[in-house]
């Protein structure tokens, strides 16, 4: 006999399965390099978006550090590859350390402030970060940028060497690391220590009062965000080919607020849902330029007034509520 | 031998003293209640003994061991609960989430672990969830443990708070105000659990303005006016003493 839950699991299982393949098969389907071009960004921007879902929505502290982190790790990654010759794979792994590593430092002033002055000390990071990148030029080269950044290419012992230079076999690249880090971010917040991040977001002196280290739990959020967005930047800067110091500008910040409050935060599937509607959603509007960003505005605004929790929370508070429906039934 | 001992703390909000050179001792297996007017400095004493404020000035002892401004989840740790005067939950989530967040923390298990050894977290959740049950059955609230926190009444509310500051087999739990705007019944249920858990050797200390309950069940009654102990005794001592009833009705 098989258990209802062994079919729900195996149901479930068919079902990632359809959903990786289906993103997978993409590239095969569509030619059009346009199209795969938005899918490439908005697979970038969902990354990005997810580091400060993870912030933002599983802790509750608004960072606007996160895109410093984006640029930090594509720098990271830019002038390694430059200057120093390293395969994309080295620039990557650094691209994630550097970054971590910085948030931990950075954090431990950081996140000991209330609430509204770490939004203001990470954005005060943000620009010093951006000041360095346009005046530390032995480095950066400062606003002349950093132009032939190479397309990855992953060498497996001398023998086979994949190169992903195409727009599909980057967009494979692309949607393999989103699929890794939204699992890795599953089993995080569902994790003890993601239980210990919603805490601090609901009520930081009750979730001392039980027990938590808060700032330790403060800390490895911060650190595995900024992780998670140097990989967005690192990914970025290959996918460009050419980085300079507007990388930091508030274009990538305000992108990644709306796709991360309009789709939900405090869930996982919201930020994604967000990328998907605001990476269309532009193209779409391009037709009647003239009204694309009151159009934009008008969405923001709504969703900001009509409900607050974004998409995704609504479904959230939805699924719970039929639940326990089924709960009082019995 | 003495479970809590406080060698004159101060405690200055700018100009004020909220707490002024408090002396006082807990031992082991009392209910202690500390009573005042309005503004007379409670609750500031219990954050400074938890930790949630830095006193400026006095020792906390807590079996004979310094834990005189402490991060409070430390203290926590030692085997200090507390609850909250407005019942603080995390109101977002269930019954059941809120008593697993507090049941995890005492479970010992690094950070690193809980995210590679999986059968040796399953089992930790099992025990917990078992746990949750049976403090949740105590209180009377487990047929409400998938609502929401914040869907429950304000006794209710109470009562987890309660569950909650059971969870990591304290040694003393301090309570702010568990009877304050809870029915008749509920108060009733409360005080038979404070007795029934006292009788188990849990030591408590009480704020409480109901003076019903504090007669009731406390062994010994702290008054604090303006922040300076007052009084100190039987619960019947401190009623008919002249200082505390001025102290509540003025002269």
């Amino acid at each position: 006999m098989v258990s209802s839950l062994q079919v729900k699991r195996i149901g479930g299982l068919m079902l990632y399965c359809i959903i990786v393949a289906g993103i997978l098969i993409v590239p095969f389907l569509i030619q059009s390099p346009y199209i795969l071009h938005i899918l490439i960004l908005a697979g970038i921007y969902l990354i990005l978006a997810q580091s400060l879902n993870l912030m933002l929505g599983y802790v509750g502290f608004l960072s606007l550090a996160q895109t410093a982190f984006f640029g930090i790790g594509a720098y990271t990654s830019a002038i390694l590859a430059v200057t120093y010759r390293q395969p994309f794979w080295i620039g990557l792994i650094l691209a994630i350390i550097l970054p971590s590593l910085i948030a931990a430092v950075v954090g431990i002033p950081f996140l000991r402030l209330s609430r509204h002055s770490f939004v203001i000390s990470t954005l005060g990071f943000l620009l010093i970060c951006w000041l360095v990148a346009r005046n530390w030029v032995e480095v950066t080269r400062g606003p002349l940028g950093i132009p032939g950044i190479p397309s990855p290419t992953l060498n497996l012992f001398d023998l086979v060497e994949v190169s992903f230079s195409s727009r599909a076999s980057y967009y494979i690249l692309m949607m393999t690391s989103v699929l890794i880090i939204t699992l890795f971010l599953i089993k995080l917040v569902n994790s003890r220590i993601g239980r210990a991040f919603i805490a601090i977001r609901e009520d930081e002196a009750l979730a001392q009062s039980v027990g938590i280290n808060t700032l330790k739990y403060k800390l490895i959020a911060f650190s595995i965000s900024a992780g998670i967005a140097g990989v967005a930047g690192s990914l970025f800067a290959h996918y460009i080919t050419f980085l300079d110091p507007t990388i930091f500008e508030f274009y990538n910040l305000e992108h990644v607020l709306v796709i991360t409050l309009v789709g939900g935060s405090g869930t996982i599937g919201g930020p994604i849902l967000g990328s998907v509607i605001f990476t269309i959603l532009p193209e779409v509007l391009r037709v009647a330029k003239e009204y694309r960003l009151i159009v934009y505005g008008i969405i923001l605004l709504s969703t900001v007034l009509l409900m607050p929790e974004g998409v995704g929370g609504r479904f959230k508070t939805y699924m719970h509520k039929r639940r326990l429906k089924g709960v009082y039934a019995k | 031998m003495s479970l809590l001992r406080t060698e004159g703390v101060v405690k200055k909000f700018y100009g004020l003293t909220a707490v002024d050179r408090v002396n006082l001792e807990i031992n082991e297996g009392e209910i202690v209640g500390l009573i005042g007017p309005n503004g007379s400095g409670k609750t500031t004493l219990f954050d400074c003994i938890t930790g949630f404020l830095k006193v400026d000035a006095g020792r906390v002892l807590f079996r004979d061991k310094d834990i005189t401004n402490k991060m409070p989840y430390l203290i926590a740790l030692l085997g200090i609960s507390r609850t909250f005067q407005n019942a603080r939950l995390f109101l977002k989530l269930t019954v059941e989430q809120n008593m697993m967040i507090a049941i995890q923390q005492h479970q010992r298990l690094s950070s690193l672990t809980a995210l590679t050894e999986r059968r040796k977290v399953k089992e930790l959740e099992k025990e917990a969830l078992e746990r949750s049950d049976t403090l949740l059955k105590l209180v009377g609230l487990d047929r409400l443990s998938q609502e929401y926190a914040g869907n429950l009444s304000y006794g209710q509310r109470k009562l987890l708070s309660f569950a909650m500051a059971l969870i990591p087999y304290p040694k003393l739990v301090l309570l702010d105000e568990p009877a304050a705007a809870v029915n008749p019944t509920m108060i009733e249920k409360t005080k038979d659990l404070i007795k029934q858990l006292n009788s188990k050797g849990l030591t408590f200390f009480i704020i409480e303005h109901n003076m019903e309950v504090i007669m009731n069940i406390c062994d010994r009654v702290i008054v604090l006016n303006h922040g300076v102990k007052i009084a100190e005794g039987s619960p019947n001592k401190v009623r008919s003493d002249p200082k505390v009833i001025e102290a509540y009705l003025g002269e």
